[in-house]
């Protein structure tokens, strides 16, 4: 998503920048009595003096609107985890932190070292560890607390300074 | 730096999608005829809009072409914070006496020497150091791949404690700012002492 939503930032400053400065050159040549440059705007007048609210065009295009403008909303506020979890301070110029795509591979190995455990996927962010993992066999019996128990303790080791609570579900392997 | 990026981002876009889905509704409702029959059966551009521009040309375009460049500008400033500046600093200068001297030291050296510093603890894989800002007051950028069944509190004594202290001395800064990221990494097959 962070990805997608950088791509599309890019674009559509690209786009912006490009249209903007195409429409000041527009007016500019307009008002010197030049012809339009790129943009056909006697013919989109035209158009725009034709075209009725309530036609099925104008329709179109404010639908099309409305759901770009949807996606852009959401794209904006959609949480993204960060990119690392503070640490506990200690000096006051000293920013220390831990990344997260590491936190969590590190906090899915202390949960397959649980014997029983198959695998585990674990999603971090600044206030919890999300870990789901599958047992090896069908009962999983009490292997969410020892589970939790080797998350907690590798969580505990950091010092985070949010000190995120783990959050773990174990499910069976299907027989 | 990468988070400042996808703060304006999440603050553009946002405001961006805002805007489109007010013109979006404002539209479809005066095309529905929620704001009233008359307004949904007029052409898109009315005569009072084109009468009033045609009223008003000479000073409509100059607003409507300095709004464009406003835009422009806005946009432009958005497109180049989406582009990483190198902040890499190639040298900087120790803190001079009053002999009229100086020297200037070589970040690339100054910075493999802290890395090759840190990288000394046992629990240590590997670790990167980037020296950024300005020449008159260095700031360290370290990233450190520590073993995961590694004692961290130790690892982050040595390397806050002792490793940046005697950074610290050598380059002579005196409030040295430092952003450490440590990264965990699978532990190897013999036990750490």
């Amino acid at each position: 998503m962070r990805t997608l939503s950088r791509l599309v930032a890019a674009a559509l400053a690209l786009a912006l920048t490009a249209g903007a400065l195409l429409v000041a050159i527009e007016i500019v040549l307009a008002g010197v009595g030049a012809g339009p440059l790129v943009v056909p705007y006697d013919s989109w007048y035209s158009n725009g003096r034709s075209t009725m609210w309530d036609s099925a065009v104008a329709r179109r295009a404010f639908i099309l609107v409305l759901i770009l403008g949807a996606a852009l909303l959401l794209m904006g506020l959609v949480r993204r985890r960060p990119l690392s979890l503070p640490l506990s301070t200690r000096h006051e110029l000293v920013g220390t932190h831990v990344a997260r795509r590491g936190l969590e591979r590190s906090l899915s190995r202390a949960a397959t070292s649980v014997e029983g455990v198959e695998r585990a996927t674990v999603a971090a962010s600044d206030t919890r560890a999300r870990v789901l993992a599958t047992a090896s066999r069908h009962e999983t019996g009490n292997l969410k607390e020892l589970v939790t128990a080797a998350v907690n303790e590798r969580l505990g080791g950091l010092r985070l300074a949010g000190q995120p609570s783990s959050d773990v579900s174990v499910k069976g392997m299907k027989s | 730096m990468s988070g400042d990026v996808d703060r304006i981002n999440r603050y553009v876009l946002s405001s961006l999608g805002f805007v489109l889905i007010v013109i979006g509704g404002y539209g479809l409702a005066r095309s529905f005829g929620s704001l009233g029959d008359r307004y949904s059966t007029g052409a898109f551009l009315s005569t009072n809009v084109t009468s009033f521009v045609a009223r008003n040309s000479e000073w409509f375009w100059v607003v409507a072409a300095l709004a464009a460049l406003l835009v422009g500008y806005l946009a432009w400033r958005w497109l180049a914070s989406q582009i990483p500046t190198p902040n890499s600093l190639g040298q900087f200068e120790l803190n001079s006496d009053d002999s009229g001297g100086f020297t200037c030291v070589r970040a690339r050296a100054a910075a493999n020497g802290l890395a090759r510093d840190i990288a000394r603890h046992d629990a240590v894989r590997a670790a990167r150091v980037k020296l950024i800002a300005d020449a008159r007051s260095p700031e360290v950028e370290v990233k450190v791949d520590v073993y995961e069944n590694a004692d961290f509190v130790s690892v982050r004594a040595y390397v806050e404690d002792e490793a940046l202290e005697r950074f610290q001395r050598m380059i002579d800064a005196v409030d040295l700012r430092a952003s450490i990221e440590f990264n965990l990494s699978e532990a190897p097959a013999r036990s750490l002492a």
